[in-house]
């Protein structure tokens, strides 16, 4: 038996289901992401009788590949093609196998500044979550997953550059905190770690829970939150094909509570297909997101932005002014949509990619706002609206001008802006004040946002919340939402460790009540 | 009785020979791909990786078609349905964009080049995004090559190598 088959032994996959399905149990958690492994986990540990549910199947290391595109449409809902629809279109993924996101991000682990704490308590009523509160907790997720500041040694030159750019203008910087342990900076993280050095959740939190008899189902689309007489039930749905997705056998977990955590669009989606009470129309209104810009920079040196950890050095310096900046990589072939041009001249930026380093800016932004609604018929797949409030173009438009300036201070020859209206290539640092001083609009941007929140809130009135301060919804007993959903605002930050680390929260006082 | 149906069995001919005749292409080997979406990639690819220059390999010679037939095959029918519609929106707007009767495919290059970058320019958003999306799917089918990631000197580093679970 190797390690991978230990890891993975307790597991039930879409194979070993022949017929329908009915359990019963404690505790039903739907959704393997981050927030519902740590919530699972901990209601495992409590000694409740707990059912991890997956939509998505295990992806073992066999089947990693170094194909973005493959990986893509392999892993994520819609094959990784999903948009959110405004006067642009930000393309957004959510991943759809055990461990969710946690798969195939960065690992990026940051703890939510004090002020967005502070912004969820006076204006939004949420009392029973702070930093006081959640630091504890953030210190358990934190320990569990041996999350440290990435290693000089993971770095490589791009993360190097933007460490040296900010040092150049006198911006703070650090290496990006992340949930791996002896990471050797190959820049995979989308594809598939290929050292297991990222302690995404199949191979950390869901394991550890299985030992404490956690069980775990995968290939079970859930379709419907059970209800009986004002409280949840449990959850039933359809057990599918691991990539066709197509239903086989019908499951039905009968559960003394039901906890979501399918994530920001999922839940919102699953709340209204089951016709769960919702008397003020909130569920799935009010979507915030992270519109994130990168822009590329070119050096004359050999950057290799294919060695060094994926994401391994941040910027908070603007954090309170809306954007946070970072080193980025992804997959080569998905990068290079970016370049310009034809032919002889565009294999002449593919070879340039060697030169190369991507930063971005992420927004959290005032008034852009969005929602989730149910596709009609049998599709569990959102239909996402988002629209960036023309308020909000000038601090995208400072977040971008403010990496390009970076470049420059960095030593690159040019940058490759990639907005339109801005020339393709700016060589001078002067022209950057274009990208400032031109009137775009969301358009004109290559926007793209994987964070995503708020479309079912936590807070105290239930007129204009989906769920109270121990995460149990207003309008349904027994029914709990742990997602990103719950967050009233945006967290500033990378938002997977405050997802967690309040999902441990959540989890402990669950397990509390039901044990 | 003759006046209408006659013009419409016309207009269905025109419309016919527009865009299914004419693509001298074997297409039986790819499962979702037909001789017209064939040609259509053959010519992108011709516009967007050439022979020769900083990375040798031309999309022919790293077959991007059968990539792209690949990868429909990993998405549903409904994406699949879009891509081939993002093919044709591209193949037939010459007529509204370039002011040419001829198909995007059967341009001379340098008029191929010019029209392809007139949707990568385009003051219309729309426009812009279905050319982005078409230099996507060319790019994932393109850089899957190993080759050609050698050629642009991608590499896993000794130490990643060494410690992979899998190759």
């Amino acid at each position: 038996m190797t390690e991978t088959d230990e890891i993975y032994a307790g597991i039930q996959e879409y194979d070993s289901f022949t017929a329908d399905v009915s359990e019963s149990c404690d505790v039903v958690v739907v959704g393997s992401g981050p927030t519902g492994a740590v919530a699972a986990y901990n209601l495992a540990d409590a000694g409740l009788d707990v059912i991890l549910l997956e939509a998505g199947p295990v992806r073992r290391p066999s089947e990693f590949t170094n194909d973005g595109g493959r990986t893509m449409a392999e892993v994520c809902y819609e094959g990784g093609l999903r948009v959110m629809r405004g006067e642009s279109v930000l393309p957004t993924m959510q991943a759809r196998l055990l461990g969710g996101g946690s798969h195939i991000n960065s690992a990026i682990c940051v703890r939510t500044p004090d002020f967005c704490f502070d912004d969820w308590k006076q204006n939004w009523g949420v009392d029973t979550i702070d930093r006081n509160i959640l630091d504890p907790h953030y210190d358990r997720v934190e320990a569990f997953l041996g999350i440290g500041p990435t290693p000089p040694e993971a770095l490589g030159r791009k993360n190097e550059l933007f460490r040296d750019a900010c040092d150049a203008l006198g911006y703070h910087s650090e290496p990006m905190p992340r949930n791996v342990v002896g990471c050797c900076g190959c820049a995979e993280c989308f594809t598939g770690c290929p050292t297991r050095a990222k302690k995404s959740m199949e191979i950390s939190y869901i394991p550890a829970a299985i030992k404490k008899g956690l069980r775990v189902m995968t290939s079970l689309q859930v379709r419907e939150v059970l209800q009986a007489g004002g409280r949840a039930a449990g959850v039933a749905g359809n057990v599918v094909h691991p990539r066709t997705n197509k239903a086989t056998h019908q499951f039905r977990i009968n559960a003394r509570a039901t906890i979501l955590a399918a994530g920001c669009l999922a839940t919102p989606v699953l709340l209204k297909k089951s016709k769960v009470a919702d008397p003020y129309d909130l569920i799935g209104r009010d979507l915030q997101a992270h519109p994130g810009a990168a822009i590329m920079g070119i050096f004359d040196e050999v950057v290799d932005p294919w060695v060094g950890a994926t994401q391994g050095y941040q910027s908070l310096e603007f954090i309170e002014q809306g954007f946070k900046m970072e080193v980025l990589w992804a997959p080569p072939e998905v990068l290079s949509v970016r370049f310009p041009d034809f032919g002889h001249t565009f294999k002449s930026h593919l070879a340039s990619l060697k030169h190369s380093a991507l930063w971005d800016a992420f927004f959290a932004l005032k008034k852009s706002r969005g929602r989730v609604r149910a596709r009609p018929g049998k599709s569990m797949n959102p239909d996402i609206t988002y629209r960036i409030d023309p308020s909000d173009m000038p601090v995208i438009q400072e977040g971008m001008a403010t990496i390009s300036d970076m470049f420059f201070a960095a030593g690159a020859t040019h940058i490759l802006p990639g907005i339109n209206k801005i020339p393709k290539e700016i060589h001078r640092r002067e022209d950057v004040d274009l990208i400032r001083t031109t009137k775009l609009t969301p358009g004109d941007l290559v926007l793209a946002s994987t964070h995503l929140f708020s479309t079912t809130r936590m807070g105290g009135d239930p007129r204009n919340a989906v769920v109270d301060g121990s995460g149990q919804m207003h309008h349904l007993a027994d029914c709990y939402i742990v997602d990103t959903g719950i967050m009233p605002r945006s967290p500033a930050v990378n938002p997977m460790l405050t997802g967690m680390a309040m999902a441990d929260l959540l989890g402990q006082e669950i397990a509390g009540r039901y044990k | 009785m003759f006046e209408v149906v006659i013009p419409i069995l016309v207009v269905a001919a025109l419309v016919y020979f527009r865009v299914f005749y004419g693509y001298r292409v074997d297409a039986s080997k790819y499962r979702y791909l037909g001789p017209a979406q064939v040609g259509i990639i053959m010519a992108v690819s011709d516009a967007l990786f050439p022979e020769g220059g900083d990375v040798p390999q031309s999309g022919k010679q790293v077959n991007v078609v059968a990539y792209v037939d690949q990868y429909m095959g990993w998405h549903t029918p409904t994406l699949r349905t879009m891509m081939k519609l993002m093919f044709f929106l591209i193949e037939h707007a010459p007529l509204l964009f370039a002011l040419s009767p001829r198909r995007m495919s059967s341009l001379s290059a340098a008029k191929r080049e010019t029209y392809l970058e007139s949707w990568e320019t385009s003051r219309f958003y729309l426009r812009r995004m279905v050319f982005q999306s078409l230099r996507a799917t060319m790019c994932m089918a393109y850089m899957s090559s190993p080759g050609v990631r050698e050629a642009m000197g991608i590499y896993r580093p000794a130490a990643c190598q060494e410690n992979a679970v899998v190759q």
